[in-house]
């Protein structure tokens, strides 16, 4: 019944075009995405976004109302979850409480009726990797919750699995440990190859771990890409708002020139910016930079965005300062990093904010925000 | 945050409907059913509602539904009576007293009816006990207690306090402290915080218990037949008379189906004022 | 009335709880005067017993008439308590884990023998299978205490199965476990404090159950019940003292275990 191990290594992971509709509610459409063999691959969005019943679909727990998976090459999606072979962490471990920590990592292999003597060696050698080497005998209970979310590991993994799904599964742990545990899991997917698709809410979590990241909002997958990609090229304006910060500069396009777009904003400020998209002249558009890319003065040739403004909030932050201004009906916010002893710039004071157009990112105005 | 469940897709469903099949069909087929059947048993072929027509004409049953709707007042008011103190101190106890009380209250509950009737046998007859101990002082109880009404009285209620109790108990629980504080916040004595704050607000749960016990006491058959006179017999006695003794299975069938109908009308009715929705929680 | 006001308690509490003492006495006192008095030696019924044996108790256990009886009472009440919990178990985990909108409905239908009279359901079961052989028959009895110990375990079972974690089920599935597997070996063994209690008071209501077992009893089927019944019917002795003694025994050995197994439940999730 149980899908037979694999030795090593994961497998690739094709979602297509997934759609969920609870009655009139649509939960999650046209997700579309190809997970590759051994990539750490995570789905990122706010509650309420879909990616847990997108996850859940991969796991079966929940059937796709259209739309396919495959796993290595083949279709997955109308098998219930107990013969897709596909590990998993859930989000409160689920760790079988009556069990022993040795009898609940064993569990995955007892089902797949694989003989005693083979199991030992197999759950010792997991337990190891996980580093809960000698709690074989303990009870959950007796666990702190980073141990046991180490043996959800264990159980999910002894098995090899192609592919391992993680469930929002550090929410419940302190930072240190959170962090910790970061390194481990990428640690472990790394070194067993594994093709790893991670849910979370926590974008800090999303953009250290991952390999690609696939962000959904409303059901919709926005953008995919590297967090490199994401972070610095972002194709709308909410993986701009959800990413870290951003200033957004709303404006029309007076010229457009393969890449780039001219753009003039109120007040008949002008700048120039980036874009993956094609714009006509006249059409509306929102720009996006982010805080820590703009700097005080002019001392990068490739800064040719300029504004003028009075400092209106100024926040020391140790490492780095936050100021705020305004100038022509625009509200601009920098993060400038302490290096020079210059002091702080005064409330009131006059300042220039000058940022690269390469940095600028240009998308249209009708896109979705946030909360809308 | 609101977790996204999975539908009930398909396989699940299925999977669910043929766990649940087994004890529905065994509800049908062993208890649906008859029940039916004997609906069906209590018309006539050619006279369809012969046996009604006898039952509300003559005097001699209607004397039996009134016997029976008197006894079960009766018992019901006695049971309201001694079961609210006794939910009232529970619903005010600290937890250690509480657990001690119920033991009091349960142990009996889940007695055998019969092996408590048989107690209160040996407890009022003429040669029973009470009067074994007053005998000592030269003293007996004036009046028989037992194969009567007041012995059928008495059993009886000794029966359904606990279901009295542990009903208003149950609903006592969910009156708020805080109004009663209140009330002695305002300056009421402990007697009219009571009268004014809390029996108000425990009169819903009153109605329930009252009614669900004169619902039970409307079926009773164990103890008034054990502890009634000749001439007190209950609806239930007259049910069991009809189908053992006299063999008039169609006529039993008759009574039986009217006892019913009163029934699922008082429950209807005791559904409505216990807001029986809340019985169903677990699933939700 | 509560002790929150750090008053003293005032005259009306200790007149409440005195009313309550002798009302608790009421309830209580007729139970333990049938146990007392089981012990009583001679023929006549008296409190205190002026001597003390087990007289009635060997009368009655050395009885190959109340032996037979305890028999069929016991063979009852074991079918009605695997085929109760068996049946209970699967319906309950099926109405607390579905989505369907129509597990209300299913739930208030499996609850309706509790509406229901007794004596109307022991007359209807009777009139429909009493020609079918369930007379005398020990299968036919306990079919019908079925019905009503169902109830009782779905109620128990649908509260268990709500505190228990859907998502250890949900792990099992991922790891590749089916679902026999699953219940087996981890729903039963999470919820077995629930399935025992379930189990006991579905055996406590067949064993104490009357009509039924009297409509369809037979000379080879009669529960301990029914004979009770009879010699109540029929002349006091004080054998049924004895015999009423060992139902009120079962009582409290079923409450004490329950208790029991609450209060180890309770320590495990502290």
């Amino acid at each position: 019944m149980a899908a037979k191990p694999r030795v090593n290594g994961g497998s690739e992971l094709v979602l297509e075009d997934l759609c969920k509709t609870y009655g009139s509610v649509v939960a999650v459409e046209n997700f579309t995405a190809t997970v590759a063999a051994g990539e750490f691959f995570t789905i990122l969005g706010p509650s309420g976004s879909g990616k847990t019943t997108t996850m859940l679909m991969v796991a079966g727990f929940s059937f796709p109302s259209k739309g396919d998976i495959r796993l290595g090459g083949q279709s997955i999606a109308r098998l219930p979850p107990q013969a897709r072979g596909i590990g998993m962490v859930f989000q409160n471990y689920a760790v079988f409480p009556h069990l022993t920590v040795r009898k609940n990592v064993e569990f995955p292999l007892r089902v797949r009726r694989m003989p005693s003597r083979e199991i030992g060696p197999l759950v010792d050698e997991m337990l190891d990797l996980v580093q809960l080497g000698s709690y074989g005998d303990r009870m959950p209970g007796e666990l702190s919750g980073g141990q046991q979310q180490r043996v959800a590991l264990a159980r999910a993994l002894v098995f090899k699995p192609p592919v391992l799904l993680m469930d929002e599964p550090l929410g419940a742990l302190d930072k240190k440990l959170r962090e910790h545990m970061q390194v481990e899991i990428r640690r472990l997917q790394r070194q067993l190859g594994l093709t790893m698709i991670y849910v979370t809410h926590d974008q800090e979590e999303a953009l250290t771990m991952s390999d690609r990241v696939a962000i959904m909002n409303h059901g919709r997958l926005v953008q995919v890409g590297s967090p490199d990609d994401l972070y610095n090229r972002p194709d709308n304006r909410f993986v701009a708002d959800f990413l870290g910060e951003s200033n957004f500069i709303e404006g029309t396009v007076i010229a457009t020139d393969g890449k780039a777009v001219r753009v003039r904003a109120v007040s008949e400020f002008e700048f120039s910016g980036a874009t993956s998209q094609s714009f006509s002249v006249g059409a509306r558009v929102v720009a996006a930079i982010r805080p820590e890319k703009l700097t005080l003065d002019r001392v990068h040739p490739a800064h040719t965005n300029v504004w003028c403004g009075r400092v209106s909030d100024v926040v020391f932050a140790g490492a780095v300062t936050r100021y705020r201004a305004e100038g022509g009906e625009l509200s601009l916010s920098a993060t400038v990093q302490n290096r020079l002893a210059i002091g702080l710039l005064p409330i009131g004071a006059p300042v220039t904010f000058t940022w690269s157009v390469e940095e600028t990112r240009v998308f249209g105005a009708s896109e979705k925000t946030k909360d809308g | 945050m609101g977790r996204e469940r999975p539908a009930t897709d398909d396989a699940r469903r299925r999977i669910h409907l043929l766990m649940l099949a087994p004890a529905v069909l065994l509800l049908c087929v062993f208890f649906v059913i008859p029940l039916l059947g004997m609906i069906r048993r209590s018309f006539v072929d050619g006279n369809v509602f012969a046996n009604y027509a006898s039952i509300f004409s003559s005097d001699v049953y209607l004397h039996v539904f009134l016997l029976t709707f008197r006894i079960s007042a009766i018992v019901t008011a006695i049971s309201l009576l001694l079961g609210y103190p006794v939910a009232y101190l529970l619903a005010h106890a600290k937890a250690g007293i509480a657990r001690v009380v119920l033991i009091f209250v349960v142990l009996p509950y889940f007695t055998s009816v019969m092996v408590r009737t048989f107690a209160w046998i040996v407890l009022i007859g003429r040669e029973g006990i009470i009067n074994q101990q007053l005998a000592i002082y030269g003293l007996r109880l004036p009046f028989d207690l037992l194969y009567n009404e007041a012995g059928v009285l008495i059993g009886m209620t000794y029966i359904l306090v606990p279901f009295m109790i542990l009903t208003l108990y149950a609903s006592m629980r969910g009156i708020d402290p805080t109004f009663t504080r209140a009330a002695y916040g305002l300056g009421a004595s402990p007697a009219a915080a009571f009268l004014r704050v809390f029996l108000p607000l425990s009169l819903p749960g009153v109605a329930a218990g009252s009614l669900l016990v004169f619902i039970l006491a409307l079926g009773f058959f164990i103890t008034p037949a054990l502890m009634g006179g000749p001439a007190d017999i209950t609806l239930a006695m007259l049910i069991e008379r009809e189908v053992e003794i006299t063999m008039n299975w169609s006529f039993a069938a008759a009574l039986a189906t009217t006892l019913l109908i009163v029934t699922l009308i008082a429950f209807a009715v005791y559904a409505r004022v216990a807001r029986l929705g809340r019985l169903l929680e677990p699933l939700s | 009335m509560t002790m929150e006001t750090g008053q003293q308690p005032s005259a009306g509490t200790w007149l409440l709880r005195g009313i309550v003492a002798l009302i608790l006495m009421f309830l209580m006192t007729p139970v333990l005067i049938i146990v007392i008095i089981s012990f009583e030696n001679s023929l006549q019924l008296r409190f205190p017993p002026q001597e003390y044996s087990f007289r009635w108790y060997v009368r009655f256990l050395a009885d190959p008439a109340w032996q037979r009886a305890i028999w069929v009472s016991l063979q009852v009440a074991l079918i009605t308590t695997v085929l109760a919990t068996t049946l209970g178990f699967f319906a309950a985990l099926a109405l607390v884990r579905t989505r369907m909108r129509t597990k209300l409905v299913i739930y208030g239908f499996l609850l309706t023998p509790l509406i229901v009279p007794a004596i109307i359901s022991a007359i209807a079961f009777y009139m429909t299978f009493a020609k079918l052989g369930a007379s005398g028959s020990v299968l036919g009895i306990a079919l019908g205490h079925t019905m009503m110990a169902l109830p009782l375990v779905v109620i128990i079972l649908t509260a268990a199965f709500r505190n228990l974690d859907e998502r250890y089920e949900w792990a099992a599935l991922s790891l590749g476990a089916g679902h026999w597997y699953t219940w087996s070996r981890i729903t039963i063994p999470l919820a077995a404090p629930a399935l025992i209690s379930a189990a006991l008071f579905a055996f406590l209501s067949s064993f104490d159950e009357l009509l039924i077992a009297l409509f369809l009893s037979g000379i080879r089927a009669q529960t301990l019940s029914v004979r009770i019944w009879n010699s109540l019917t029929l002349q006091i002795e004080p054998t049924i003292a004895a015999v009423s003694a060992f139902f009120v025994a079962l009582t409290v050995l079923v409450l004490a275990l329950d208790a029991l197994l609450a209060y180890r439940t309770r320590r495990r999730q502290s």
